[in-house]
């Protein structure tokens, strides 16, 4: 009854907001307003504050559950994280549209979800970053404004972007200082830059800055603008110390340290979804060795198969293809499963569509994977087919182990694999053109590990030399005495990194060389392709001659900030549909774990063998491969409740780390004396899925045991 | 001007206590053969504030999980200049709970320069040059709890938080429990045929093992003092806590199946926590002391094989702990992952690796230290030593109690004052030897001056003004560490030019012979440099600045960890060499 009212007051309220013609992206603020909405409009919903961000703005957290055999406050959870990634606004968009949808489905559609478990949803972790979107001019900036000095001059945030010809972005500028100059136009796509070719007799006519003036007037252009740390890089799994964007230290910021805390203090979370940059769904993470104290980088090799299955589950309902998977480390994803030990997923929710491929959609874009391994961002695909002088043909017969001229999934994960060890897997983070090179190895080189793939290496700006040999390069000058600086390194040229290097007996070690060196970028091409036929070109601003109070003429344009992530509004209600299947889909996966009917045999005057099952019907395991090996996430326990000392056989208290799903059992015996039909109590307790007792008397059960 | 300040005060201080004798008496009255509690070592705390309020002050900075407070003392001459404008030092003690003696020895540090400040030279001059934080008591819970319940040489080492440590959805539920109320958790033995110790033939007090091929002894060893409490057949499998605050700083943090102790996160207590904001809202600490016991080591990092050190900071660290191993006598210098074990999430490591912080560990007391060889005791040794110096005092003779499972069990032997706690007696010597080492470390801080100055005319009003700023100090500035990862601001050199001059170009010299070039340092803005490598230890950088015009310029050169120094320099030809100076050299006879 109530339900049912709640359903016909939700649509109600469905029409209001979502089938308003003009909706708006809500700011942090209007989230807020939303949710007071919400907590109001249903029983099922309720929301609290679970910490505030660092201008003040609170950090909600929706929960949604309906009245079911098991009390609220025992039920296992799902989590979905938005907003953490500060530009990705339409996941909090998607976050909040959950309730009203999910409440509008039919009950019994979501069961599993709101009945027999719960549903939190932290629509938005970062709202002093999300407002950027809704600054009066846009620079896509990521950081929030913990005061850093990007350019290590000993002045703080001084020399921001500045929006000059008014249109309210932050975009390019071309500057044509041949001095200087880094890059000429892509004469095939005059709107994108390349480096130049040498070969073919390009020489670079521009060097590219970020908008704006040299604030404080030290030769740099943009150098240190606002902030800060990037929340995702400031979780405790592959935390890089010193990184860009990392923060002082891990969970320096009240949102991360917040969300980490409501986390941790929820043990019941058994699954995890979060909305943002990194795309573990539509692509499943793979295993990917093991950093340098010994844990895994990606997944644990035990994993590898759920995560594929969770894809693979996605991608019946989603169709994401051109999405980018950055670097995790750092990230809260990546904490949630590595550390927190749940299954943990992150979808970015939406990428463009390419409508000229559409024919082979499928084929292209696992060719497309393997090639630059989903990574288009920085990984180009340059002139298209073949590049490096690899011909895909030849490549997909090598791993088409079976030989039926298509790759199956195993065939595509090694390919890829192998693709990644020759072509490297770029690392993450928007590109920066105009600010300095940055001067920190960001990584501390593993001098143990001996075969590092040119994933692991940073790229340091010296043609395409990693920043990891300049540090060696460095340290050996150092050592050798030579009296050498920071400053001198800043200005050392790839023949001199190879003139040093082999004084000094340094091994180069090069960051894969991408494309983009030959052509622009086959995503970038996409992009703008993209923007002119379905966006009618709003994600680029044409490039524009502007009189520069300290350049000159220069041109300003470029990409427009937040182009790449922030959709055409009205796709949230599709996507909204496909995050609730997908929601009520891993529900029904959740662990579901019972005792099953003991077996008691008699073995002699007053001694009884009692032996149990534990039984998980659900799809995932009780606990991730990676879960057992990190013991945070507690176990189940199993204990018989008699005196120890009249146990003959066996442990009162028996713990299970991992328990498969799919109906397998564990099964747990012990020999007890006492007297017949005394009775004897068996339960069966998870922090995250509640207790089950089960009262037994000592006599022989029928058909049990010989 | 702070030197001159310093030198005045210490002349007249000098004038009216020429005449105390040594010891020099203190205004509080504090034993170093005496074990403080945490009530005890407040009080002795406020009692040193009271008596010395122009050099102390006391606040603190958060309160632990029991809800202690977290004491930070703070030693500085206002007289010379703020506490955060002086390069400071900063030494803690007892993030252990259990390694007491570092408390003791912190207090004594604080005792010692008080007194000796206006009375001993070198002090004074130390005092009136540098700042000091004191955090004697980094982990006052463990402490209480070691003083205050059945205790053991090894516990209570962490924190009162409660922890599941045998995943059984229980906390905390079953610790070891004092049977026979002496105050002391010692060992458990019952009688069991099969058993593999005996009763010693040479000294019945004690058990040993039976040979491997021997007969069985008789007795079994059941572990500490304790009962089965929540009854699962295990006993003292959870006792209270079951974390490690020293491996919850975030430098190399790794997590709990990697390291055990770390918790869920780096900072995730409020002691640790605490602890590196005040560290990270200090940035002019260059030098840090970690007392712990035991073993006589002088540790520092790497604390694990992965990580790297830059070689000059490797130098620095080794000139001043083997310097200190001489101070100690049978104190080693030590690599940690070397030399004893790897650590992750090591105070030390955060405030080296995270902070650019020169950092040692000290682990007070080694059984080196029963005799004066220097040998490592047999256990013969050490039962002699017990005996003859301790007077038995430190053993529990075995003893017949009931136990609820076992039935009659043997309890005895060593208690918690026993081998990790410096013998009383001795306690005082083992503070003031490591005191002075902390003072070696302090006063071997960055410490800035003006060098040489050389200002040589150019051409019509051009002037060509080459400055030295020297470091006779073995740390740097700026660590190599804090360089490489730009960790705080770099020192910066700023020209203040006036309206009569402007600075032209400026870089930096390697001598100031006239064929010597000017690297110029690419700026747009030459009146001011940024010096990301500071100034290196025992060493000195010629700065160069080309300036048009006449008149004055002011030099500054502001290093977070070394201090500011200013100069005006009016533009005409001159030349200053740089001042040697040792404070106590023999004077020049006067004319």
């Amino acid at each position: 009854m109530i339900s049912l009212l709640l359903v016909v007051s939700t649509l109600l309220a469905l029409q209001e907001v979502d089938f308003t013609p003009d909706r708006q992206w809500r700011t942090p603020n209007q989230i807020v307003t939303q949710l007071e909405v919400l907590d109001s409009s249903s029983e099922s919903v309720s929301i609290s504050t679970i910490g505030f961000s660092n201008n003040g703005l609170p950090i909600q957290c929706i929960q949604i559950a309906r009245i079911g055999t098991t009390p609220i406050d025992d039920r296992a959870a799902i989590l979905v994280v938005a907003g953490i990634d500060g530009g990705h606004i339409l996941g909090s968009e998607v976050a909040i549209d959950l309730v009203e949808h999910l409440l509008a489905k039919d009950s019994s559609d979501t069961i599993d979800l709101l009945e027999t478990h719960k549903l939190y949803i932290i629509p938005q972790v970062n709202p002093d970053v999300a407002q950027y979107y809704f600054a009066s001019v846009q620079n896509g900036e990521r950081k929030n404004n913990r005061p850093y000095d990007d350019d290590h001059d000993g002045l703080l945030d001084e020399d921001g972007g500045d929006d000059l010809n008014g249109d309210g972005f932050i975009t390019m500028m071309r500057i044509p200082d041949l001095e200087k100059a880094t890059h000429l136009a892509d004469p095939d796509e005059p709107r994108l830059h390349i480096k130049p070719d040498a070969l073919k007799g390009q020489a670079a006519t521009f060097v590219l800055y970020t908008e704006g003036i040299d604030n404080d007037n030290d030769g740099k252009y943009n150098e240190d603008g606002l902030g800060g740390v990037d929340l995702n890089k400031n979780f405790m799994h592959g935390y890089q110390i010193h990184g860009d964007g990392a923060g002082p230290w891990q969970l320096s910021e009240r949102e991360s340290k917040a969300l980490a805390d409501f986390v941790l203090e929820h043990q019941e979370i058994a699954a995890i979804v979060v909305y943002g940059q990194h795309d573990t769904l539509s692509k499943p993470l793979t295993e990917n060795g093991k950093d340098k104290a010994g844990a895994p980088k990606n997944l644990d090799s035990g994993d590898v198969e759920i995560y594929k299955q969770v894809s693979e589950r996605f991608n019946e309902l989603a169709s994401l293809t051109n999405t980018t998977q950055p670097n995790w480390d750092g990230s809260f994803v990546a904490w949630a499963y590595a550390q927190y030990g749940v299954p943990a997923f992150s979808t970015p929710l939406w990428s463009r569509s390419d409508p000229v491929k559409e024919d082979s959609k499928d084929d292209d874009s696992q060719e497309e994977g393997a090639g630059s391994d989903s990574s288009k961002e920085e990984s180009p695909q340059g002139e298209g087919r073949g590049r490096g002088g690899f011909d895909r043909e030849t490549i997909r017969a090598e791993f088409d182990e079976d030989g039926d001229g298509e790759l199956n999934d195993d065939e595509r994960s090694a390919m890829r694999e192998s693709m990644r060890e020759r072509f490297g897997t770029p690392g993450s983070g928007r590109p920066r053109s105009g600010g300095p090179r940055r001067g920190g190895s960001e990584t501390e080189p593993a001098s143990t590990e001996q075969s590092e793939t040119s994933e692991d290496l940073t790229p340091s700006g010296v043609g395409d030399i990693s920043q990891e040999t300049l540090d060696e390069l460095f340290q050996a000058a150092e050592a050798a005495g030579y009296p050498v600086t920071e400053e001198m390194m800043a200005e050392i040229t790839p023949e001199q990194v190879e003139m040093y290097a082999k004084m000094s007996g340094v091994q180069i070690r090069r960051v894969k060389k991408s494309a983009s060196s030959k052509g622009s970028s086959s995503d970038d091409i996409a992009w703008l392709a993209y923007s002119d036929d379905v966006r009618g070109g709003e994600g680029f601003v044409e490039w524009t001659t502007f009189e520069h109070p300290q350049l000159g003429t220069v041109e300003i344009g470029g990409w427009v900030p937040y182009f790449k992530t922030v959709p055409p509004i009205d796709v949230i209600d599709e996507i909204t549909n496909i995050q609730v299947e997908f929601l009520v889909d891993l529900a029904s996966k959740l662990p579901d774990v019972h005792l099953e009917t003991p077996i008691i045999e008699k073995l002699g005057n007053n001694l009884w063998e009692v032996k149990i099952a534990v039984r998980n019907d659900g799809w995932f395991p009780t606990g991730t491969a990676m879960a057992k090996k990190n013991k945070r996430a507690r176990p189940y326990i199993v204990r018989i409740d008699v005196p120890n000392k009249i146990l003959i056989s066996g442990r009162r208290v028996n713990r299970i780390w991992s328990l498969s799903g799919g109906g397998t059992r564990q099964w747990f015996t012990w020999i007890v004396q006492g007297k017949p039909n005394e009775n004897v109590n068996i339960t069966l307790f998870s922090e995250k899925f509640g207790s089950e007792t089960i009262s037994i008397s000592l006599k022989n059960t029928s058909g049990g045991g010989a | 001007m702070i030197r001159l300040i310093a030198t005045t005060l210490m002349l007249s201080m000098v004038a009216t206590t020429s005449f105390a004798q040594a010891p020099y008496p203190s205004k509080v009255d504090l034993r170093f053969d005496h074990w403080y509690d945490y009530a005890e070592m407040t009080q002795a705390l406020h009692d040193l504030v009271d008596a010395y309020p122009n050099l102390l002050s006391m606040e603190s900075i958060g309160k632990s999980v029991g809800g202690r407070d977290l004491w930070l003392v703070t030693l500085n001459n206002p007289a010379t200049g703020s506490d955060r404008e002086k390069t400071a030092m900063f030494i803690d003690g007892n993030i252990h709970g259990n390694e007491i003696q570092a408390a003791e020895t912190v207090l004594y540090s604080i005792w010692y320069l008080c007194k000796s400040y206006g009375v001993i030279d070198r002090i004074t001059e130390l005092v009136d040059e540098r700042s000091f934080y004191f955090v004697p008591m980094e982990n006052p819970d463990g402490r209480e709890v070691w003083f205050h319940e059945p205790a053991t040489p090894h516990f209570l080492r962490g924190g009162i938080r409660p922890v599941d440590n045998d995943h059984d959805g229980l906390f905390d539920e079953d610790g070891a429990d004092d049977l026979d109320g002496d105050g002391h958790i010692t060992s458990m033995w019952v009688k069991d045929e099969l058993g593999r110790y005996e009763i010693d033939e040479d000294d019945p007090r004690f058990f040993t093992r039976v040979g491997e091929n021997d007969p069985p002894g008789g007795w079994t060893r059941l572990g500490e003092e304790g009962i089965d409490n929540d009854d699962d057949g295990r006993v003292n499998e959870d006792g209270i806590g079951g974390y490690d605050p020293n491996r919850n700083w975030p430098a190399d943090w790794q997590p709990e199946w990697i390291q055990y102790g770390a918790t869920d996160y780096p900072f995730s207590l409020p002691e640790t926590r605490a602890i590196g904001e005040f560290l990270l809202d200090h940035p002019n600490v260059a030098a840090a002391q970690s007392y712990h016991n035991a073993g006589g080591m002088i540790l520092q990092g790497p604390s694990a094989s992965y990580m790297s050190y830059p070689r000059s900071d490797v130098r620095v660290h080794a000139e001043i702990a083997n310097k200190g191993s001489e101070m100690l006598p049978f104190y080693d210098p030590m690599i940690a992952y070397k030399d004893l074990y790897t650590v992750h999430g090591g105070e030390d490591g955060f405030t080296y690796e995270g902070l650019g912080i020169v950092s040692f560990t000290n682990e007070l007391w080694t059984n080196k230290r029963m005799y004066a060889d220097g040998e490592d005791p047999s256990r013969e040794k050490r039962t002699q030593f017990r005996d003859l110096l301790q007077f038995e005092d430190v053993f529990i003779p075995y003893h017949e109690v009931e136990h609820p499972k076992y039935g009659t069990i043997l309890v005895g032997g060593t208690t918690k004052y026993s081998s990790r706690v410096t013998p009383p007696w001795m306690l005082e010597e083992g503070c003031h030897r490591n005191f002075a080492f902390t003072m070696f470390h302090a006063d071997e801080m960055p410490l800035l001056i003006w060098g040489a100055l050389d200002v040589k005319k150019m051409g019509n009003q051009l002037w060509k003004v080459t400055i030295e700023v020297a470091n006779d100090k073995i740390i740097p500035s700026r660590t190599a560490m804090a360089a490489r990862h730009h960790i705080g601001l770099p020192d910066i050199f700023t020209c203040t030019t006036s309206g009569t001059n402007n600075v032209a170009a400026s870089g930096t010299v390697r001598s100031l012979l006239p064929t010597t070039k000017l690297s110029v340092i690419e700026s747009e803005q030459p009146y001011r440099i940024v010096v990301n490598k500071g100034i290196s230890g025992k060493g000195s950088t010629l700065f160069q600045f080309i300036v048009d015009g006449f008149g004055e310029i002011e030099f500054e050169y502001k290093a977070e960890k070394g201090g500011t120094l200013t100069r005006k320099v009016q533009l005409k030809e001159q030349f200053d060499p740089k001042p040697i100076e040792h404070k106590r050299s023999i004077p020049e006879p006067s004319t």
